[in-house]
């Protein structure tokens, strides 16, 4: 059933990889019979366009039912009947098909909540005395102990200890990571596995409300609520639905006039025809089916609404490091002073780093090794001199010399004090290309310079372009100087940088972009994210960071990978482009349906409306029956296309917009000719007019 | 006394409940348009 | 057709269009309080009424005012009409109107209807048509703009409150606007011998010897603000196609060019108020595009003749005469049957009854659509902002975006209030059609039997809906279903859509005005131009293709068949 295995099962999730099949056997199965179960009209009338098809499919089939007794011409309203009632059950199953999904997904995060049974402190301060309780009567605010090999029993907050945790139940990913007390570390998940040590919880959230609750809960479209695009397009719907209510109702009037009176089922099929039953039966499936994209990406949002605001976000906050850049900064070129050679500088550097394990200490070691081909070897007796934040400076002492790099201006000091102008003219040039300048000095003399450059991520600068084409700023945040960040920035290809940002800048910049009447979007971990991951109109937070975080979002990716950001913006996107083009569609195709429909009622009275028939439908019987049929089958024909999402393409709203137009406006127009047509001369085949 | 025969014809008759039906939709598609909120 | 008609309509045409966009900009100016030079006269206006004229409105005190001034002048011009006969200024003695016809009468001028189910000359008095009608002939009008300068303020600010000072408003457009033009247009009419006076009427001779009472009084001044006011109530029965209102092909130039001017100009008045020009042409061209192509429907039409005519034997060169005026011909007469259904202005030069079913049926469909391309002054412009929002909001989806307009986010609010507005014109028109047409009275009213005489009625509701006040002649409606059954239809048709629009606005006034970028739906472009046509016709007009289909339509194929009824 599912192409993914269960998360337990601790296989590192792919998204791509993720996708359930659409015509999934036991899904549609499923879905058939819930289909049926959906036809209760109290829960039908939350939809008006399908509720008002239901009370005429009902209607029509009291009337067909009384043709029978009567010993009346019963096939055709009992037909019509028919048809109608399939396009009721076919704009449910369409939701059922999609919640199938999505409880397909909720079955593997079921697993993980298994029931356990919980060490609740007695006392906070002692831990050997607890008592057990199941994991389901967890209050917030109890004290637990969780030890090597348990489950954690619910969501909490680490109070004390420190433990390595295997959160692959919700994440997919299987390498363990550490949770500790205090800093931004210290959330823990409940249905995750503790792998080592232990840990005391204050237990966060109330039994049934737990992180895994309510992803289990968003997933099966449970807790579903109308987003406000829904809502709002779901009165667009009642209202056209109302409009045509009255053109049929009247129609009764004008055509008494005329000297033809209309029967109930023709007057049926007009109405369910030209009211927007191919949205209307689409809609609730769009909006699970969008959720369940996003959760496909290891995304779980707290409401569709978060989704769909993701769509309009036309600012983008990314964090530098990891998501613009590597996280590390790399060697990448040596400045030496006048009369230094290269190479003696470059071994300075390679022995001052040997006792740095940092991977920037690294990368020096590594850069030396591949340009200069030196590879040095630890001196006997060698002492590692390390870094610290008071001297900023660290190196190596061995057979009475000293190699030191660090911080210009603590190598300087140590060296006499006076910069010679070389070494500040490369450390200028060092720091307006954005790189990090470094001093090497032997015995306290200066040798000459090292830069460490942040290395862009190859592939980020286009994407940037392409997110620049959909209208959405980027915007790097970063620690650096402004300098240094002015560099990347151009390099990477953001539209703007806040540079040596606090916290506090970040929620300033937010809101002031937003006051401009922007909308942003940002990531998140620390506790001191929060309060922009709050002001954030999309504020994704990443599952290793704090509960703070977690709950200031209204995200959390599970892959804590803040490039994401971008997949957000697009499937929040293709929600609301679905939603669009399938309701041009459905209004687009009332054109044909006039054309199939008035002729034919028409015909006993004005024989000459039969010019009006441009798609030369067979019988005035045969016209009507073919456009419901069309109707009904619409709605199955674009079940999968629902739920899939209409195809986006990051480029502007210009290009979008006439793209869509003619597939789904101008072919909207044309499509149901064709097929209505298509359906008469098959009824004909089989004789069934 | 059954409807029809008082003079409305079977028709008629069908016509008055779609008529009847239409009302209620109607009023139920108003309330659908101006509702407060999601419901 | 001939080459000769095209030219004539196009040069009216460009005259219209050239002359709206500085128009547009100087109303933009005017709703700015830019323009000022009859300042002490306004601020006497204001003195004299109490009014703080730096008071600013939220969408409901605007909209109070608006309706409680609306109310007050129904019930005033219910009483004139009532009474004419003991007022002043009756020198041919014409009776006090009846009840439903003074409600019918009054409602029609309030509303900018200007339907008449009386013969103007006959039934009111100098009087009425001075101190009434053409009173309202400008207060309607001057409402209209109004509402619509209203709901432009509210895309031109974020986060606002409010949306001006009605009184201000009506009172700068009445002055700085309405006046003026009405002024210049009086003295070109009277100059092209349209009659302004105070006598009453001449009595002549004929030739055949008999005594015959010429109808005449202050025609110039009303005709000139019936046609800038898109009003369309003329002094005479014959409206426009009489030969005091509208002499010579160069005042039917003058008038054609007044009725439909200024509802083009709003749309570049829009424009300015938004600080957007491309925004304003959008809807220029929207409005544009719809009405020439239905000149060239109508024209194809009427230039064709009658095929039942030209088989028995009428030389068909001149096209269908039918009901037209020799002096203006078929161009003239196309080309007025749609500025004149196109703007809600309703005044005719010839009788669309008489129209061939096409030429007929397209000015019933232009009102159908809710009078909005362009429209009457100011309720052409919010009733296309209604269309303009619904098609952002269907297709602004299309980008992946919550629809924005003009930098506003439209939600389910303004979606709610924008289809409650244009619910109104179909449940009034075809249930108000549907309901008349069935009755004894209604079949009454009809001239002629069959499709026609369902689309003289259809006319009717759809003319007092869109507030047109224009007719198929036939109809006779001074009866109590019409009089009352048309009276509610306007009155639905202008306030029960002008409501929803200014709550609209005041939803609207208080959004942030959002940035736009290129993942911006673009509404300034040719794209949203063809969106915008397409939403309005099938949004708003495909709903009357049952009706139309048994009436013009039945009747142009039964005609080809060679049918008649």
């Amino acid at each position: 059933m599912l192409d993914r295995p269960s998360p337990l099962s601790a296989t590192a999730s792919a998204p791509s990889a993720d996708a359930i099949s659409l015509f999934d056997g036991r899904i549609i199965r499923r879905a058939a019979l819930d289909s049926f179960a959906k036809l209760n009209p109290r829960t039908l009338a939350r939809n008006p366009v399908i509720f008002v098809t239901e009370v005429v499919a009902a209607l029509t089939t009291v009337i067909g039912i009384e043709a029978l007794v009567e010993g009346a011409n019963w096939h055709f309203p009992l037909a019509i009947a028919l048809w109608l009632w399939l396009t009721v059950l076919f704009a449910t199953f369409a939701e059922a098909v999609a919640e199938g999904r999505g409880r397909a997904r909720a079955e593997s995060l079921r697993k993980a909540r298994s029931e356990t049974q919980a060490k609740v402190l007695i006392r906070g301060d002692d831990r050997s005395l607890y008592r057990p309780m199941a994991s389901s009567l967890l209050q917030a605010g109890e004290l637990v102990l969780v030890e090597a090999g348990d489950l954690i029993p619910s969501d909490g907050e680490v109070i004390e200890g420190v433990a390595s945790v295997n959160e692959s139940a919700v994440t997919g990913e299987s390498a363990p990571v550490i949770r500790e007390a205090g800093g931004d570390r210290s959330a823990v998940t409940g249905g995750t596995l503790v792998v080592s040590d232990w840990l005391v919880l204050r237990i966060t959230a109330a039994p049934g409300s737990t992180f895994l609750d309510r992803m289990i809960a968003l997933v099966e479209g449970a807790s579903r609520r109308k987003t406000p695009n829904e809502i709002a397009l779901d009165i667009l719907l009642a209202g056209l639905t109302i409009i045509f209510l009255i053109a049929v109702v009247t129609l009764v009037g004008l055509a008494h006039y005329s000297g033809t009176d209309l029967s109930v089922p023709v007057l049926a099929a007009l109405l369910v025809t030209l009211i927007p039953t191919t949205i209307g039966g689409l809609l609730s499936a769009i909006g699970i089916a969008g959720m369940d994209r996003l959760v496909r990406f290891n995304i779980v949002a707290t409401s569709g609404r978060a989704v769909e605001a993701a769509g309009d976000v036309d600012t983008l906050l990314l964090d530098k490091t990891g998501t613009i850049t590597y996280g590390n900064r790399a060697c990448s070129a040596l400045y030496p002073l006048p009369g230094v050679a290269e190479r003696a500088l470059a071994e300075a550097a390679a022995l001052s780093s040997l006792g740095d394990d940092t991977p920037e200490g690294r990368s020096i070691l590594s850069f030396v090794r591949d340009r200069f081909g030196i590879s040095v070897e630890r001196p006997a007796g060698a002492t590692v001199v390390p870094f610290s934040a008071n001297t900023r400076v660290s190196g190596l002492d061995a057979d009475g010399r000293s190699w030191r790099k660090g911080a210009v201006d603590s190598v300087v000091k140590t060296s006499g004090g006076n910069a010679p102008t070389a070494l500040t003219t490369a450390v200028d040039r060092i720091a307006r290309a954005g790189s990090t300048p470094l001093a090497v000095s032997i015995d306290g003399q200066l040798l000459g310079a090292i830069e460490l450059k942040d290395i862009v991520k190859p592939d980020i600068r286009a994407r940037f372009d392409m997110l620049r084409r959909m209208g959405i700023r980027t915007v790097m945040v970063t620690g650096d100087n402004r300098i240094t960040a002015a560099a990347i920035a151009t390099e990477a290809g953001v539209d703007d940088f806040i540079a040596e940002a606090k916290p506090q800048d970040k929620l300033d910049y937010i809101r002031r972009v937003q006051a401009e009447g922007r909308l942003v979007a940002m990531c998140g971990d620390g506790t001191n994210d929060a309060p922009a991951l709050a002001q954030a109109d999309v504020g994704v937070a990443m599952q290793t960071g704090t509960q703070a975080a977690r709950e200031a979002g209204n995200m959390v990716d599970l892959d804590s990978d803040p490039t994401k950001l971008i997949e957000v913006v697009e499937i929040g996107k293709q929600l609301l482009i679905t939603r669009g083009s399938l309701t041009t569609f459905s209004i687009a195709n009332d054109v044909s349906k006039y054309f199939a429909i008035l002729p034919a009622i028409f015909v006993a009275t004005y024989p000459e409306l039969g010019a009006l028939n441009i798609m030369r439908l067979t019988t005035p019987q045969s016209a009507i029956l073919s456009a419901v049929i069309f109707n009904a089958l619409i709605i199955v024909a674009l079940v999968p296309l629902a739920l899939r999402g209409v195809r986006f393409k990051p480029v502007g709203a210009s290009a979008l917009l006439r793209r869509n137009l003619l597939v789904y406006g101008v072919g909207g127009l044309m499509a149901p000719f064709v097929g209505i047509k298509l359906i008469d001369v098959i009824l004909n085949l089989l004789g069934l007019t | 006394m059954p409807l029809s025969a008082i003079g409305f014809s079977p028709a008629m008759l069908d016509l008055i409940l779609g008529g009847a039906v239409a009302l209620s939709l109607f009023v139920y598609l108003v309330w659908a348009l101006v509702r407060p909120e999601d419901f | 057709m001939t080459l000769n008609g095209w030219l004539q309509i196009s040069l009216i045409l460009a005259l219209i269009f050239a002359a709206a966009v500085p128009l547009g900009r100087y109303i933009g100016r005017v709703a700015e309080g830019s323009v000022g030079w009859l300042r002490p006269v306004e601020r006497g206006f204001y003195a004299l009424a109490g009014i703080d004229p730096n008071e600013q409105m939220t969408w409901r005190g605007y909209a109070v005012a608006l309706i409680l001034i609306n109310a007050l002048h129904f019930a005033l011009l219910y009483v004139m009409l009532r009474f004419q006969d003991v007022l002043p200024l009756n020198p041919d003695g014409i009776a006090g109107m009846s009840p439903r016809l003074a409600f019918n009468t009054a409602m029609s001028f309030v509303t900018n209807t200007n339907w008449q189910a009386y013969a103007g000359e006959q039934a009111a008095s100098y009087g009425s048509q001075m101190w009434g009608l053409t009173v309202h002939n400008f207060l309607s009008a001057a409402t209209g703009i109004a509402a619509a300068i209203a709901i432009a303020r509210a895309f031109a600010t974020g986060g606002g409150k409010t949306l001006g000072n009605f009184w201000v408003d009506l009172t700068r457009i009445t002055l700085y606007v309405l006046l003026p033009l009405t002024i210049v247009v009086t003295i070109a009419l009277i100059l092209c011998g349209v009659p302004e006076t105070l006598a009453g009427h001449v009595d002549a001779i004929t030739l055949e010897g008999a005594k015959q009472a010429i109808a005449r009084g202050p025609v110039a001044f009303q005709e000139a603000i019936k046609l800038l006011g898109t009003n369309g109530g003329g002094f005479f029965n014959a409206n426009s196609a009489h030969p005091f209102e509208n002499p010579s092909p160069l005042t039917d130039v003058i008038e054609t060019w007044s009725e439909i001017v200024i509802p083009f100009a709003l749309a570049i008045t829009f424009g300015s108020i938004v600080r957007d020009k491309k925004q304003g042409f959008a809807l220029f061209w929207v409005m544009a595009i719809v009405v020439v192509a239905c000149v060239i429907f109508v024209y194809t039409a009427e230039a064709g003749g009658n095929p039942l005519l030209t088989a028995a034997g009428v030389d068909p060169s001149m096209g269908n005469m039918e009901g037209k005026e020799l002096r203006f011909g078929v161009p003239l007469s196309s080309l007025y049957a749609v500025t004149t259904t196109a703007t809600s202005n309703g005044s005719v030069i010839a009788m669309h009854d008489s129209f061939m079913p096409i030429g007929g049926g397209i000015p019933i469909f232009l009102i159908q659509l809710g009078e909005i391309v362009p429209g009457g002054v100011g309720s052409g412009l919010y009733g296309i902002l209604v269309f303009a929002i619904l098609a952002v909001f269907v297709a602004g989806l299309m980008v992946g975006r919550t629809p924005e307009y003009l930098g506003k986010k439209i939600q389910a609010k303004e979606v709610k209030l924008a289809m409650l507005a244009v619910l109104i014109l179909p449940l009034s028109i075809l249930g108000g059609t549907a309901i008349a047409i069935n009755t004894g009275s209604g079949t009454g009213s009809l001239a002629n039997a069959g499709p026609h005489g369902l689309s003289e009625m259809l006319y009717a509701f759809s003319s007092a809906t869109g507030n047109n006040g224009s007719a198929f002649a036939g109809l006779s409606a001074d009866t109590p279903l019409l009089d009352y059954g048309l009276g509610i239809s306007m009155l639905l048709g202008r306030f029960a859509f002008m409501i929803p629009v200014l709550a609209i606005a005041g939803s609207l006034v208080g959004k942030p005005k959002l940035a736009m970028s290129a993942g911006t739906f673009p509404t300034d472009g040719p794209l949203f131009i063809g969106l915008l046509i397409g939403v309005i016709i099938i949004l708003g007009g495909l709903q009357y293709m049952p009706s139309l289909a048994l009436g013009p339509l039945a009747e142009h194929f039964t005609l080809a068949a060679g049918k008649t009824y």
